[in-house]
């Protein structure tokens, strides 16, 4: 009887790990936190649930910046993930990192099963070399919208929402006057939306050598575009009081669920987040297009998100491990199930139109989600609305920014600020040009 | 006559002393050499050729005004909290230095701070002086305006400063304290027999004889607030509004984690490592002079 016990114990022990010894080991790390971590938590339990030759682990290694750095400190020493989610403005450096496996080669050595035709062009522009070759995958895809809250817009006499910022400047007096709100709008200088999707929309360009793709000798421009009297409209709601200022994302969003602000601006891929948190509080609320100048023709919003690169140093059977992941995450079943539960869109069309067929978009829970989609295939993408690739873009942003909170004291115009924010911004681009010395952009 | 101790073996000291050396080598020569040679390159990110450019990133941290208002920042940021945290914990020790009634249980509230970390304290601290929805909205209820440190640069710098100095007075409290009540009862009953007031007492008396505490933690206070206050910075402001509140060890970390411009960073920690460096032995050659040791005879022998 004992050794019946001890050989029942024993084969417990012994079972799980033999088919484990078949299996291929990968890691991703990723930086989307709250809600989103739980979505790509169980994206990674769906791949290991669906197939046994792979297991993956998938862990959050802190915010987008702070991936980048312990990914750098982790290839220096030889510890890194072989899949590593990088964000759309880190592009630049990865490409010249030397420390990837560009995808469109990883697919064609390894004879991959990939679709490149079925991702959005608009998205893969972002991470595509001069050729339109891949060198990462798309994974999470989103574009800047706006959140407003339906009651308020019907108590200030709107039927629908504004499409021009002329108009824009209206309703948020009209909000104040009409809808009684002493927060039109919880806003903040975000330059992802006020300048990257701002002038991929109007077709204007944020550096020389089309916002860098065609260079390392790119310079910033921002101070010469119709970017200055865009910010100078924002600043002069914060002047007259019609926005609240809070540089903190997370308070921005709790006012307008609480109903405070009528207004704010974010990601598509907070949509779920906000009908979480909009639930407990009984806001009613829906997202909008970004508006644009009058008397343009807007073309392509400028796709946000981040992208999972491959990175160097592996074997072929892991090669191929990562290869099944990727193949796995564009299965339209599988792109479906994670924009439903983040609020990103698919990033292939198959997945977008099934939904569309579905009557996905339709529904009362869903209304105006497609809105993004639709934001990002408006007109044809020049050379200026593919995306932004410029070194040390990380800090150029912050430097921007940094700047323009100058000009919100009232220390500076709006012109000089960013001014100083351009010759401060090209200095950095010179170093980063000359720490690549004699190397080009693919 | 001293006793002269002398090993048998060659290189038996060499032996015990190599663990120690080698900790200090791996966690301080080692990333120090490396931050000095990648201030002379341009190093790439993810590794590979460095550019060597000679003096080029020390030439741009200079010529940047960014770079001396964080010097400004720095020298503002560091005197006020030496200052306060210093006046602070002195003004609390004397009190606890009294035979007070549940004097232990001052102590310990006093001395609780302490282990909180800083970051931790600044989330707390940023609801506090959060200007709309914190305890400090209530200044704006009824002056509008009137506090306000996500836009004003001086509000913000205020605010760090008070964070960064609750957190040191516990410190200084307690080495004061120690300084208090090292000093022998009957010197200071001598003095009061003798007919000396309390300031009497206190400045021809407990100053000097706790003056070398009061030495030690400038040194410390300065040096901590010249390489500390980033957990609090980097929760409450990230250096903003504008620069206003980006002192040199943010900015390294700035440059270098975020804006992966590892040279500059590099260049800018040698600096800031000279600085610290020339500041204690400044203050080694001009303060300690003043100082009288108790039970040797550095005092004398100047």
């Amino acid at each position: 009887m004992k050794t019946v016990f001890q050989a029942a114990i024993l084969g417990a022990a012994v079972l799980p790990a033999a088919p484990a010894a078949a299996q291929t080991e990968i890691s991703m790390w990723f930086g989307l936190g709250g809600r989103l971590q739980d979505e790509v938590l169980a994206q990674c339990d769906r791949f290991n649930a669906a197939q046994s030759e792979v297991r993956i682990t998938c862990s959050r290694e802190g915010t987008y910046d702070e991936i980048l750095q312990k990914a750098i400190a982790a290839y220096r020493t030889g510890n890194h993930p072989q899949i590593l989610q990088v964000v759309d403005r880190g592009t630049g450096t990865m490409m010249l990192s030397d420390a990837v496996v560009p995808a469109h080669e990883l697919v064609a050595t390894y004879g991959l099963n990939v679709d490149w035709n079925d991702y959005f062009r608009v998205i893969g522009n972002y991470y595509a070399d001069s050729e339109g070759n891949y060198w990462a995958f798309p994974f999470n895809s989103s574009t800047a919208m706006v959140y407003y809250n339906t009651d308020a817009l019907a108590a200030a006499g709107y039927t629908s929402f504004p499409r021009t910022w002329e108009e824009f400047d209206q309703l948020l007096v009209d909000l104040r006057d009409k809808a009684g709100f002493s927060c039109p709008l919880a806003w903040s200088i975000d330059l992802w939306s006020d300048m990257e999707q701002f002038s991929a929309i109007h077709n204007i360009p944020v550096a020389t050598q089309n916002n860098g793709y065609a260079g390392l000798d790119a310079e910033l421009v921002i101070n010469q575009t119709p970017f200055v009297a865009h910010m100078e409209r924002q600043l002069g709601w914060y002047r007259d009081g019609l926005v609240k200022y809070d540089p903190a994302f997370d308070a921005r969003r709790s006012m307008f669920v609480n109903g405070e602000c009528a207004m704010f601006f974010d990601s598509i891929a907070g949509y779920t987040s906000a009908q979480d948190l909009a639930a407990e509080t009984g806001v009613k609320w829906t997202v909008a297009e970004l508006p644009h100048n009058a008397g343009v023709t807007p073309i392509n919003n400028l796709v946000g998100g981040a992208a999972l690169w491959t990175m160097k140093g592996f074997t072929e059977e892991e090669y191929r491990a990562v290869g099944a992941f990727y193949a796995f995450l564009a299965e339209p079943e599988q792109q479906k199930l994670w924009s439903d539960g983040t609020g990103y869109f698919p990033v292939t069309v198959q997945a977008y139109e099934d939904l569309v067929a579905e009557g996905y978009y339709q529904r009362p829970e869903n209304l105006n989600r497609d809105l993004a989609v639709k934001s990002l295939l408006r007109g044809e993408p020049t050379d200026l609305s593919k995306g932004i690739r410029l070194g040390n873009y990380v800090e150029i942003r912050n430097i921007i920014t940094e700047e323009l909170q100058k000009a919100l004291t009232g220390d500076v115009t709006v012109q000089a600020a960013l001014d100083t924010a351009v010759e401060r911004s090209n200095i950095l681009l010179r170093r980063f040009e000359d720490t690549y010395a004699g190397r080009t952009l693919p | 006559m001293l006793k002269r101790v002398l090993f048998e073996s060659r290189w038996l000291p060499y032996a015990l002393l190599a663990p120690q050396i080698l900790i200090v080598f791996v966690f301080f020569y080692w990333p120090t050499g490396q931050a000095l040679f990648w201030s002379f390159t341009l190093e790439p990110p993810f590794g590979g050729a460095a550019t060597w450019v000679g003096l080029r990133n020390f030439g741009d941290i200079l010529a940047s005004g960014e770079y001396w208002q964080a010097a400004v920042n720095t020298a503002v940021f560091a005197l006020a909290t030496t200052v306060v945290s210093l006046v602070l914990g002195l003004l609390f020790a004397i009190f606890a230095d009294r035979g007070l009634r549940g004097l232990a249980i001052y102590k310990t509230g006093i001395i609780w701070p302490y282990a909180v970390a800083a970051p931790a304290a600044a989330v707390v601290w940023q609801y506090i002086f959060q200007p709309s929805v914190g305890y400090f909205g209530i200044l704006n209820l009824v002056w509008p305006g009137i506090w306000n440190p996500l836009l004003n640069g001086t509000h913000a710098m205020i605010m760090v400063i008070a964070v960064s100095c609750w957190l040191s007075v516990t410190f200084n409290f307690v080495f004061f304290l120690a300084g208090l009540q090292a000093i022998p009862n009957s010197l200071v009953e001598a003095a009061a027999l003798d007919g000396a007031g309390p300031v009497r007492r206190w400045f021809d008396l407990v100053f000097p004889l706790i003056s070398p505490t009061f030495f030690l933690l400038i040194v410390l206070n300065v040096a901590i607030s010249f390489t500390e206050g980033f957990g609090v910075i980097h929760v409450m402001t990230q250096g903003g509004p504008g620069n206003a509140t980006e002192i040199l060890v943010y900015k390294i970390y700035r440059d270098g984690f975020v804006g992966l411009d590892f040279s500059s960073s590099s260049a800018q920690s040698v600096i800031l490592m000279g600085l610290v460096v020339v500041l204690t032995l400044t203050q080694f050659l001009l303060i300690e002079r003043k100082i009288h040791y108790a039970g040797d005879d550095k005092g004398t022998r100047r």
